[in-house]
């Protein structure tokens, strides 16, 4: 990691002076900031450089700062006389790393000096931004060419007025670090010097802007350390948790164990009089799940108040409308269905019983895993202040831009009066895509004077989670005279909410459809219909499906008596016309798929011959646009301890914008996909959540923990796409091939745990 | 030849009969003492039965609440998560489960037709309105001591509250143990079926204490061995037994295997908070013990009860002597054996927080292991259990809290982990397997 | 009232003497860089230290603090230990989302005082306490040895 970037100083005066900072506000001034949006809305929606430069309302804010001169670029951009860059991230940190990558994406274009670029999160308006969201790893993909024109176009413009002010050609001037060069005559200049007429320069069409070349990049590809890092290490204000606001209250919110109960009383007058209690009232919310439900909130004068006063509320609950979900009923029913193969195929291509009926092997296996929670580190919260007829919020969210619409129509009041700053997130993992407890915060704020912070307990986190959907799979393949595999039929057992369509997160994805390629296919789904919520789950769908999928790949392999990788590649290569993605913008290559997997299977040492007791699998998957491959090396004794004793994964994401956060994401995904499969699940009886804490759910502990795992990237010249979750999938495949290597059992269930396997230490 | 036959009948019928004597003269409780007994109504010293003299002049019902606290009636008639008193509560015997009834006022299902004598026959000789036998999972065989007046005090109480309907759960016994019938026999071994009578020998204070220790509060039901007829063996008194998948420890005057070494301020403590900083606490039946019955006594009645706990014989049995001081602050210290690097690991992410490397807790003494029974057990049976269910009790002073690891932690890791905290905390490590703990998990099961 | 030093600095607070020192800290004290994740010592993002032992201030009471110092992530740079961890958690771009990093920072500066030279049972040890839910494990292990190198 030699070669990292920084753009903090490393001196230790510094760092002192930022542990000195601990009592800075967390979010910049209200009044800027609107200021700042009135201006932002004021350009054409949609066009990356939409300000309207020389507003009087910006310039008297301009004048009025404290540093003197700054000047605004664009939406994206503020360039100080200092020549100190602030960039605005749009999208949400989540921990991916995109506060940093954006940064550097736009910095490159720009030719700033990344020493002296200041990040700053961007407020709510997605009519100057586009998509503010964090989820699916989307970001990079959709913004790739959003942010690249905002530094290329900045650029632009800091170029025209050198030019102007130096009578020269525009085009013989050279930009780095910061500064523009004529080196003709020997001019140069800083951009801080030329910003405030640069930003009287007309704005260019972003499409006639010259974007980079990956050989002419300067900072996209190194490694960064994360610009929010500094105040991480030292522990200042950050996430949504540690808004402070003067006058604050504190709030819990409580809903029904079981979701969809409702309040018919509660003792509010027990309640109100416990110690630091200041009200306790009932909402009946929006009456959906994604938004506000029925509950009780109190409100206190410091969270312990809250919390202590949660304890002792007794509602009476109308279960009427209740959740009677159960988790073990689930299990048993799917399993005794998953022989009935439903009339109706979802896909049906070629003929499989013919195939079967003609094949040289058949092969059949039902798989199942469970319901899981995403139990981030930060548990839900938002703070609210309803003041001046707007409700001013402060959410941790991965979707604000989405989240408006809900939010406002939890508060009663129209978009417009919603103001939403970002903080940085403790976590997501797909939870915070829902904006239920900014809902709950918004409604709450109505009914209280000043601003109050909804803070959530870990057990009200894990009971009203949008939960990964278990799901049954029951398999049956075929292959033919020459090892090939031939026909795939699946019986796909799952969930519905509505009794129409899969619940959310419930459903087969595209990427496993388009990544079984059988000559003769056929699929068919049978929900059951729930009433617990569901939702994305770090890599939806694939972080389990593919567990199922590509064991029984292997399955068949092995079956076959074929070479693992050998036959994964002839099957990815297979020509299936009717199984090509039918969407010309997804980017599925057989071809990306077969280098990781080659690539995966060199540095794995595939082929060598592995002790007694020890294994190595590997699996691949096409997930949220990347092309993975993961392999896992490791040994069973008799006490089925694991002992890891290699992750390997090799990733085509495209070119990597930021190395060490890639790796680090990498090497994340894939622990915590290592810990899903081994320890957790969420167990639902009578509509209730079982378990409530960590103590009941094991997150993988640092004992147990990879001590290393090799990260590999094929940088190819494809756009790139994100990181946050293409490394989860195919860890627990590989994972449970390498068992069926080592021991020679086949494990089908998740998490392994139930099978009687633990890590080793 | 017929002699011989004849001597060796006549040997085996007399060791039959002694041990069957010898087993019947195990069921008097109170045996031990020295002094002479008299009828409780020639005693004249002190009121040994009744309601301390704080609340002498309340209504029947209300002294009836205080004394079905002290007779502990709601831990076992109520299942987890269950209304009070609507029964439910599983018993897990080796011959199969016995579920506790409904005791609220409804007449269907509850006692809500029991007359004052249907209901003295059920509380002390274990027959119920129909005339069937109770099994002794009812501790009949002590409630046997409690007065009229005292019992039907507990019966008006009861009367207050709300009925419930809950039919009763219908038992799982294997044969014969499911034929009721065969109980009488039994009783006729085993149930005295006769009222508390005061020792004049021993002091007002102490009978007081036996009153309350053997007639209401049945501690023996729980601590004392039982015999091969699954009756209460009073040879062992108070020695500690196993007692669904917990451990009741042995609390006689034995100083090492006992509570001798204790202060009698120490007992008291226990007893009325369920903690004394240097013993630990209680956790499952005598968390719940305490607080449902003890945590109510007046300090007189708590006091009472160390003074008759203090008379009773120190009787050694194997559990080691208590160690004291506390562990290394270095997790490299003590035991470091390979078997135990599992347990290591787990202690250090899920137990080190509260209860540190040293056994002495650094955010509360109630999470301090050191001097703790529990951990001093080497069978390990009580740590497993707390690991698996975790404490939440409610004292005056705030909540007792430990997670339950049951649901996250597999039976494997449970077992390394408490043979770990046992070896390092204690005076003997525990060789508890992944089977040994499913077992516990099993006895403890509702 | 309680008189409760932290970061050197002496604050006077008036909470109940139940109040565990992490609300104490976040909501009275605005110190809010210890975090709250559980509530039942499972996760240690609400590491502090108190008398110079990493505790979690989730469990302890503020009346249990005593006089004893308090020192957390917002003081722990002005140890020289402290300024160490937080330098090498930089330099081998640690956090992810970062929500424990203040826990298993405090941690990891609790055991450099304890063991200068930690090995990975050492490690393992002082650290397994920190729950990382987005995986962070390696770097940690990683930039505790990195300090370790460092001369003091």
């Amino acid at each position: 990691m030699a070669n990292i970037q920084s753009n903090f100083a490393q001196s230790d005066a510094y760092l002192s002076a930022l542990i000195r900072e601990v009592h800075a506000t967390p979010v910049a001034p209200v009044i800027g900031r609107r200021g700042f949006f009135k201006l932002a809305g004021a350009g054409a929606a949609g066009l990356v450089l939409g300000f309207q430069l020389g507003d009087a309302a910006f310039a008297a804010e301009n004048d009025a700062a404290a540093d003197g001169a700054i000047q605004t670029m664009n939406a994206f951009i503020r360039v100080a006389s200092n020549n100190t860059i602030t960039i605005y991230s749009k999208c949400p940190e989540i921990g991916q790393g995109i506060k940093t990558s954006f940064g550097v994406i736009i910095a490159d274009e720009l030719d700033a000096d990344w020493n002296h670029v200041v990040m700053e999160q961007a407020d709510i308006n997605p009519k100057v931004y586009g998509s503010q969201g964090a989820g699916g790893s989307t970001s990079i993909p959709r913004a790739w060419d959003q942010l690249r024109q905002a530094g290329a176009g900045a650029k632009a413009m800091l170029i025209a007025a050198a030019a102007k002010q130096w009578e020269v050609d525009p085009r013989q001037i050279t930009a780095r670090d910061s500064v523009l060069t004529h080196a003709a005559s020997g001019k140069s200049a800083t951009y801080g010097s030329l910003a405030a007429e640069a930003a009287k320069m007309p704005v260019p069409d972003a499409k006639g802007l010259k974007l980079k070349t990956r050989a002419e990049y300067r900072l996209i590809g190194k490694g960064f350390h994360g610009v929010d890092d500094p105040k991480v290490v030292t522990g200042q204000p950050l996430f949504g948790i540690d808004v402070q606001r003067p006058g604050m209250v504190y709030a819990t919110y409580t809903k029904c164990p079981a979701a969809g109960g409702k309040v018919r009383s509660f003792n509010v007058d027990e309640i109100k009089a416990e110690r630091g209690v200041i009200d306790a009232f009932a909402l009946t919310g929006t009456g959906l799940m994604a938004e506000a439900m029925p509950g009780v909130a109190i409100i206190a004068k410091d969270t312990w108040s809250a919390f202590q006063a949660q304890k002792k509320l007794k509602v009476d609950w109308d279960l009427s409308e209740a959740s009677q979900d159960s988790t073990s009923r689930f299990s048993e029913e799917a399993k005794k269905i998953a022989m009935s193969f439903p009339q109706k195929a979802d896909e049906n291509i070629g003929d499989v019983d013919k195939a079967f009926a003609a094949a040289a092997k058949t092969v059949e296996a039902y798989y199942e895993y469970p319901f899981a929670a995403h139990a981030p580190l930060e548990p839900m919260n938002t703070t609210a202040h309803w003041h001046d007829g707007i409700v001013e919020m402060w959410v941790p969210t991965q979707q604000p831009d989405r989240g408006l619409p809900s939010i406002a129509k939890a508060a009663g009041l129209p978009e417009d009066k919603i103001v939403l700053h970002q903080t940085r997130v403790g976590g997501g993992f797909g939870r915070r895509l829902v904006n239920d407890y900014a809902c709950e915060a918004a409604a709450i704020s109505r009914k209280v004077d000043g601003p109050v912070k909804l803070q959530w307990t870990r057990e009200d986190d894990f009971a009203h989670d949008f939960y990964r959907p278990a799901g049954y799979h029951q398999f049956k393949g075929a292959i033919d005279g020459n090892g090939r595999l031939d026909a795939w039929r699946e019986h796909f057992i799952t969930f519905t909410a509505d009794g129409k369509k899969e619940a959310s997160g419930a459903n087969l994805t595209d990427n496993i459809k388009f990544s079984i390629k059988a000559p003769n296919l056929r699929r068919g789904t049978t929900m059951f219909p729930l009433r617990i919520p569901t939702g994305a789950w770090r890599a939806p769908g694939d972080n389990a499906q593919v567990f199922a999928e590509q064991c029984f790949m292997h399955e068949m392999s092995s079956v076959a008596g074929r070479d693992h990788v050998e036959f994964l590649l002839e099957a990815v290569n297979r020509d299936v016309p009717e199984l090509a993605p039918k969407d010309k913008s997804v980017n599925f290559s057989p071809k990306r798929v077969s280098d990781v997997i080659k690539m995966c299977a060199d540095k794995a040492g595939w082929g060598k011959t592995a002790p007694k007791g020890s294994g190595l699998g590997l699996a691949w998957c096409y997930s949220h646009a990347g092309h993975v491959a993961q392999a896992v090396e490791l040994s069973v004794d008799a006490n089925k301890r694991i002992k890891i004793e290699r992750i390997v994964v090799v990733l085509d994401v495209g070119p990597i914008i930021d190395m060490t956060g890639s790796q680090a994401q990498a090497q994340g995904a894939s622990t915590d996909a290592l810990s899903t499969a081994m320890g957790l699940k969420i167990n639902i009886e009578n509509g209730r959540i079982k378990e409530l804490n960590y103590n009941a759910y094991p997150v993988l502990r640092m004992p147990f923990a990879p001590m290393t795992i090799d990260a590999y990237f094929i940088q190819s010249d494809n756009p790139p796409t994100g990181m946050g979750e293409p490394a989860f999938p195919a860890l627990a495949a590989a994972l449970g091939n390498a068992i069926f290597a080592a021991t020679g059992e086949r494990v089908r269930r998740l998490p392994l745990r139930d099978l009687g396997y633990s890590l080793a230490i | 030849m017929k002699t011989i036959v004849g001597i060796a009948a006549a040997v085996i019928i007399a060791i039959a009969l002694g041990f069957g004597g010898w087993l019947y003269l195990g069921r008097d409780p109170m045996s031990f003492a020295a002094g002479s007994t008299v009828s409780l109504a020639d005693y004249k010293d002190a009121s040994v039965a009744g309601v301390p003299k704080e609340i002498a002049g309340a209504e029947l019902a209300k002294r009836g609440e205080y004394l079905i606290h002290a007779a502990d009636c709601l831990a076992c008639h109520t299942a987890p998560g269950g209304a009070p008193f609507a029964g439910g509560f599983a018993f897990n015997m080796p011959f199969g489960v016995i579920y506790s009834t409904n005791i609220t006022p409804d007449k269907e299902t509850g006692i809500g037709d029991y007359t004052d004598a249907q209901f003295l026959a059920a509380l002390r000789q274990g027959v119920r309105a129909d005339g069937e036998h109770l099994y002794p999972a009812m501790p009949y065989t002590s409630y046997t001591y409690m007065t009229d007046a005292d019992a039907l005090a507990i019966k008006a109480y009861l009367f207050t509250l709300a009925p419930t309907r809950a039919p009763a759960k219908q038992n799982q016994l294997s044969w014969p143990f499911n034929q009721r019938g065969l109980l009488a026999a039994w009783n006729a071994m085993f149930s005295p079926d006769e009222r508390f009578r005061p020792n004049t020998g021993q002091s007002p204070q102490w009978n007081r204490g036996a009153y309350l220790a053997e007639a209401m509060g049945h501690c023996g039901e729980c601590h004392t061995p039982r015999n091969v007829a699954y009756a209460l063996d009073n040879h062992s008194k108070f020695a500690g037994a196993l007692t669904a998948g917990w451990r009741a420890y042995n609390i006689t005057s034995d100083k090492n295997s006992g509570i001798g070494d204790w202060s009698d301020e120490d007992v008291y403590l226990y007893l009325s908070t369920g903690h004394a900083n240097g013993h630990g606490g209680a956790a499952g039946p005598m968390g719940e013990a305490t607080d449902n019955s003890l945590s109510y006594l007046v300090a007189d009645d708590a006091r009472a009860l160390v003074s008759y706990l203090r008379g009773i014989p120190a009787h050694a049995t194997e559990l080691p002597r208590t160690v004291t001081t506390p562990a290394s602050a270095s997790h490299k210290e003590g035991p470091t054996a390979a078997e135990d690097l599992r347990g290591e690991k787990i202690f250090a992410g899920a137990c080190a927080s509260c209860h540190d490397w040293t056994g002495v807790s650094p955010v509360t003494g109630y999470a301090t292991l050191t001097g703790v029974r529990a951990v001093n057990d080497p069978s390990a049976a009580n740590v497993a259990q707390t690991v698996v269910n975790g404490v939440d009790r409610t004292i005056p002073s705030g909540r007792i809290y430990m997670p339950a690891f049951g649901e996250g932690y597999s039976d494997d890791d449970i077992a390394a982990v408490a043979n770990y905290v046992t070896a390092r905390f204690g005076a003997k490590g525990a060789h508890l397997t992944g089977k040994d703990v499913a077992d516990l998990r099993k006895q403890a099961a509702q | 009232m309680f008189t409760l030093t932290v970061n050197g600095q002496s604050h006077l607070v008036d909470v109940p003497e139940q109040m565990p020192l992490l609300w104490v800290l976040r909501d009275h004290l605005n110190l809010v860089g210890t975090k709250y994740g559980c509530g039942v010592a499972q996760c240690g993002a609400c590491t502090v230290h108190v008398g110079g032992n990493p505790t979690r201030s989730c469990q302890l009471t503020i009346g249990d603090v005593g006089t004893r110092a308090v020192v957390t992530i917002e003081g722990i740079g002005d140890a020289p230990n402290g300024a160490k961890i937080q330098k090498a958690w930089l330099e081998a771009s640690v956090p992810q989302c970062g929500y424990c990093q203040a826990g298993q920072i405090m941690s990891a500066t609790a055991l450099l005082n304890s063991t200068p030279q930690p090995d990975d049972s050492d490690i393992d040890a002082a650290m397994a306490g920190n729950l990382c839910r987005c995986g962070t494990y390696i770097r940690v292990r990683q930039a505790i040895k990195n300090a370790a190198a460092k001369p003091a």
